[in-house]
């Protein structure tokens, strides 16, 4: 099983971004990269579920910091969702909870969009 | 590459030699986790010290020795009564300085998608520093308390 897969679904307008395995400077890119082909295209409201991340470094969180302005800026938001454990964890500890809107569940982070 | 000698342990270190990659980070992470569950650490906070073991070796392999190849990281575990101390021994360039916080806010709008690696380091452990205990040595010193210690108040 490679180190980290990152599937996307459609949800109407918004994007969720599932990645699975663990996200680190070396698996950054692949993260990374689908989220900056979804910006590119202008597929701007994304949200990331992190429910299958076993552990995210700060290359993860870095990717997502370097991308949210860009998404407001085209009328969406990156939003992150169904965080676990250690994942969650570290994002509260980084502050992340103060940058990125973060829901309990999938659903949740999905109606957030609703009004846009 | 040359050793340094281990500080205020009460048993032998243990230290693995690993290429200076990204492609090894899993394998330190790993190595990590499972040292510190050993150590009695309980799965959090392996999770945690392997998570900050990771930061420090991702900022040798890319800034210390700027990704390039041929280069390696001696990691040393160096279990306390109080504390377990990691250690990870280069010999590329040490940090200008070490960043004392960040502002996310700051970082999100300037689209940076660096300078979180020694902030996080910080968060998850008691104690983080570079040390240059020789010439042409680098070593970051990682430390995480046992649970139920509490250091001398200074």
């Amino acid at each position: 099983m490679p180190d980290l897969q990152v599937a996307t679904r459609r949800a109407a307008e918004v994007v969720v971004v599932e990645p699975t395995g663990f996200i680190n400077a070396h698996t950054v890119a692949e993260f990374e990269g689908v989220l900056n082909a979804l910006v590119e295209a202008g597929d701007v409201r994304i949200v990331i579920s992190g429910a299958h991340l076993s552990y995210v470094a700060s290359a993860g969180f870095g990717a997502i910091m370097g991308l949210i302005e860009e998404a407001r800026a085209g009328g969406g938001d990156i939003r992150v969702a169904a965080l676990t454990g250690t994942v969650a964890h570290i994002f509260r500890v980084l502050g992340f909870d103060r940058l990125c809107r973060t829901f309990e569940t999938e659903e949740e982070a999905i109606l957030s969009f609703g009004g846009h | 590459m040359e050793g340094i000698e281990p500080l205020g342990t009460e048993r032998a270190p243990l230290e693995i030699d690993v290429p200076a990659t990204c492609e090894c980070l899993s394998l330190v992470h790993e190595a990590t986790r499972r040292a510190a569950l050993a150590e009695g650490f309980d799965p959090s906070a392996a999770d945690e010290i392997a998570v900050a073991v990771g930061e420090a070796m991702t900022n040798v392999v890319e800034h210390a020795y700027r990704g390039e190849p041929g280069h390696a990281v001696r990691l040393r575990f160096l279990p306390g009564p109080d504390a377990l101390r990691i250690e990870l021994e280069h010999r590329g360039a040490a940090p200008a300085s070490l960043p004392t916080g960040v502002d996310l806010g700051r970082l999100a709008r300037e689209r940076r998608r660096g300078g979180l690696g020694v902030h996080l380091m910080r968060r998850l452990m008691d104690h983080v520093v570079h040390e240059e205990p020789a010439a042409g040595v680098g070593c970051w010193v990682l430390e995480r308390n046992r649970a139920g210690f509490r250091p001398p108040e200074s």
